[in-house]
């Protein structure tokens, strides 16, 4: 589904990822791990698409289409989701109204018919519930006035709603408390699917205590520098990055 | 046209009549108005504060005669009125398009052809130059307005539907057409009043607003602006506010191709205040300035004003917001911010709130931002599958939207927020 090779990113003249490679396939869990401004959000937001990222050299491929020749609305209606690691308030954006629009405009994208607005609402009430979010959030302006918790599970609401192929979830554990985390995670659980694959981006192994991987990266230094089974996340929660190879693994 | 011009002009195709003709008092003041105007050689002091940002010397080149009645058969394409409608076309009353039934007693509405000499003589302010050193342009205003609504209210008389005032142009055909209104509101009386200009049009169109809001008495009044791409508004309010009165006021500019209003509000009784929403959107080569002048009076007044602009194109937005608290005007309290939007890079938005506080014990603040959108809003909303220009009219109209949220009247705030949508949405 997802073919990254030999990814080098630039922001503001710096290089940060340096010759990246990762291939995920449909049905997949891959996480990646590493430390502080090792380019894990970096990895995320040149998939989404996001300006300022520049890629000097390597090529991402998705579904068998250059990911990078697409804008950022076009990645989304392709299947691509990014969960934010810091979700942005939008007052004065109805959080329906956003919600709407960017379903209809991905399905508009994709050739299908427009959901109308019944159609619409009884799809978001269903997702609603999976995630433990009130009516009430959806009369709001996009994530004004939610707590750092509700900003991320309404990142997973998003995706529920949206159902993409692959999505990238940046940081989702982060400021969260255990009961939201089990709140995150059985949402992700509950959007896996044969069809659709995720790359988890996080700190912390607490995280794929609930959303199990079916493979551990670690990133360091703008590379992937060991990849493996959940053994591996165990591993670098006992001993710390820093027991971790250096140098990319072939 | 200046001013000697159009004076030269209307003695020699001489001025159809005008509303209140024959009447001593009016007949006098509008002889002093053509007099004043005719010894002007423009129809601003170009060197004065409130015009230094808008020229008027294209429109001053133009011979711009009075626009005639239009064609009676005319039914302008409105929308549904919500409550009463007073509808103008070209400056002229249309009544088969009105609709002033079923007011309450002792409520006058009506439009200048209709005011009686006895109401002339008690509204004085229909006759009144707004300035004492008064401008040409006020003085035109005075000397052929043809349009325009007297709307009075008497104490305790609540009036629950909008009163709608619709300035509609029917033409292309350059001309020019000045409307007046008068509205009085008595103690404790309140009233929503919605003033639209829509249409086609070119040429020059100006309205002054005369209101006063007596004791405890409360106006809701929305200024909704959609006028034609090739006319000129220039406008002149004043709004006193007695003890205790409301004034809630949107002003929302969307249209004309070029707009300038002096607007002058004086909190002139204790615990009187004004929440002030003002949007203006514009694109291509349009012009729209406001000229605020906010004056606590006395004490324990209170005024919050908040302007947004977005510009486009090569438009440009001008706001001189100047609130002046008198010495000893001690309580008073007084915000004012202005956040603006630049779309393009040939726009151009200036923005000067100014305070002169004269008093020793008040609260007073103000906030000024000019910037462009959001670049993380917009990608987030693209990466959710919007596209770029339907994120940016999302985040545009989300700018705007937050300062016409609170208009009162549900189905005015839906027309008012409609016409936005719809502006920005063309904005280019």
């Amino acid at each position: 589904m997802l073919k990254i090779e030999n990814l080098h990113v630039q922001v503001a003249g710096k290089e940060i990822l340096k010759g990246l490679c990762l291939q995920v396939n449909a049905g997949e869990v891959h996480a990646i791990m590493g430390p502080n401004g090792a380019g894990k959000s970096t990895l995320g937001n040149v998939l989404a698409g996001r300006e300022g990222y520049e890629v000097s050299a390597g090529t991402v491929t998705f579904d068998g289409r250059d990911l990078l020749t697409l804008q950022p609305e076009e990645r989304a209606a392709a299947g691509v989701f990014l969960a934010f690691q810091y979700p942005v308030e939008i007052p004065g954006v109805n959080n329906t109204y956003f919600l709407r629009a960017a379903l209809n405009a991905q399905r508009k994208a994709r050739g299908e018919p427009e959901l109308d607005s019944m159609q619409f609402l009884k799809r978001v009430r269903e997702k609603l519930k999976v995630l433990d979010l009130p009516d009430a959030l959806l009369h709001r302006g996009v994530n004004e006035g939610f707590s750092g918790g509700e900003k991320k599970r309404n990142e997973i609401f998003q995706m529920a709603l949206l159902e993409p192929r692959l999505a990238i979830l940046d940081e989702t554990d982060s400021g969260l408390d255990i009961d939201a985390l089990r709140q995150v995670a059985a949402g992700v659980n509950a959007q896996r699917t044969p069809e659709r694959a995720f790359i988890v981006i996080t700190h912390y192994q607490r995280l794929l205590d609930h959303i199990r991987p079916d493979q551990v990266h670690v990133l360091a230094d703008g590379r992937i520098t060991a990849s493996g089974g959940v053994e591996l996340a165990v591993k670098l929660e006992a001993e710390g990055y820093a027991g971790m190879p250096q140098e990319a693994q072939a | 046209m200046s001013t000697a011009l159009l004076a030269a002009a209307l003695q020699h195709t001489g001025v159809p009549d005008l509303p209140g003709t024959g009447i001593a008092e009016v007949d006098a003041a509008r002889a002093a108005a053509r007099a004043l105007l005719a010894r002007r050689p423009t129809l601003t002091d170009a060197h004065a504060e409130a015009w230094r940002y808008t020229s008027l010397r294209a429109l001053e080149a133009q011979n711009l005669l009075l626009a005639l009645p239009p064609a009676a058969h005319i039914t302008p394409d409105l929308p549904p009125a919500s409550g009463l409608r007073l509808v103008f076309i070209d400056g002229h009353y249309a009544p088969h398009a009105s609709l002033t039934r079923n007011l309450p007693a002792g409520v006058t509405l009506k439009p200048l052809v209709d005011v009686s000499a006895a109401e002339w003589r008690t509204h004085a302010a229909l006759l009144r130059l707004p300035l004492a050193d008064a401008d040409a342009l006020a003085a035109l205003n005075l000397a052929f307005a043809s349009a325009g609504v007297l709307f009075a209210v008497p104490a305790g008389v609540v009036i629950e539907t909008p009163i709608e005032m619709v300035y509609l142009g029917a033409t292309n055909i350059p001309g020019a057409w000045h409307a007046r209104s008068c509205i009085v509101l008595g103690e404790a009386a309140r009233a929503t009043v919605i003033e639209r200009s829509i249409g086609a049009g070119a040429g020059l169109a100006t309205l002054y607003a005369d209101v006063a809001l007596a004791a405890n008495a409360r106006l809701d009044l929305v200024q909704l602006q959609e006028a034609g791409a090739a006319l000129s508004l220039l406008r002149s309010s004043v709004i006193d506010l007695h003890a205790r009165a409301t004034l809630r006021l949107h002003a929302i500019d969307l249209g004309a191709a070029l707009t300038h209003h002096a607007l002058s509000v004086r909190l002139l009784g204790a615990h009187a205040q004004v929440e002030l929403r003002h949007v203006v959107a514009l694109d291509r080569r349009q012009h729209a300035d406001l000229q605020l002048d906010l004056l606590h009076a006395v004490g324990d007044t209170r005024c919050d004003v908040r302007c947004r602009a977005v510009a486009g194109g090569r438009a440009r937005a001008v706001l001189q917001g100047a609130i002046r608290i008198a010495e000893g005007a001690d309580g008073s309290d007084a915000a004012l911010d202005t956040h603006n939007l630049l779309l393009s890079d040939q726009a151009e938005i200036d923005t000067r709130p100014v305070m002169e506080i004269y008093a020793d014990e008040v609260r007073a603040a103000h906030g000024a931002s000019v910037g462009q959108l959001d670049a993380t809003m917009l990608f987030y909303l693209r990466a959710r599958g919007i596209p770029m220009a339907e994120a940016r009219a999302l985040l545009t109209a989300a700018h705007c939207r937050a300062v016409l949220d609170d208009i009162a009247d549900v189905n005015v705030r839906a027309a008012a927020l409609q016409a936005l949508d719809a502006r920005i949405q063309s904005l280019r």
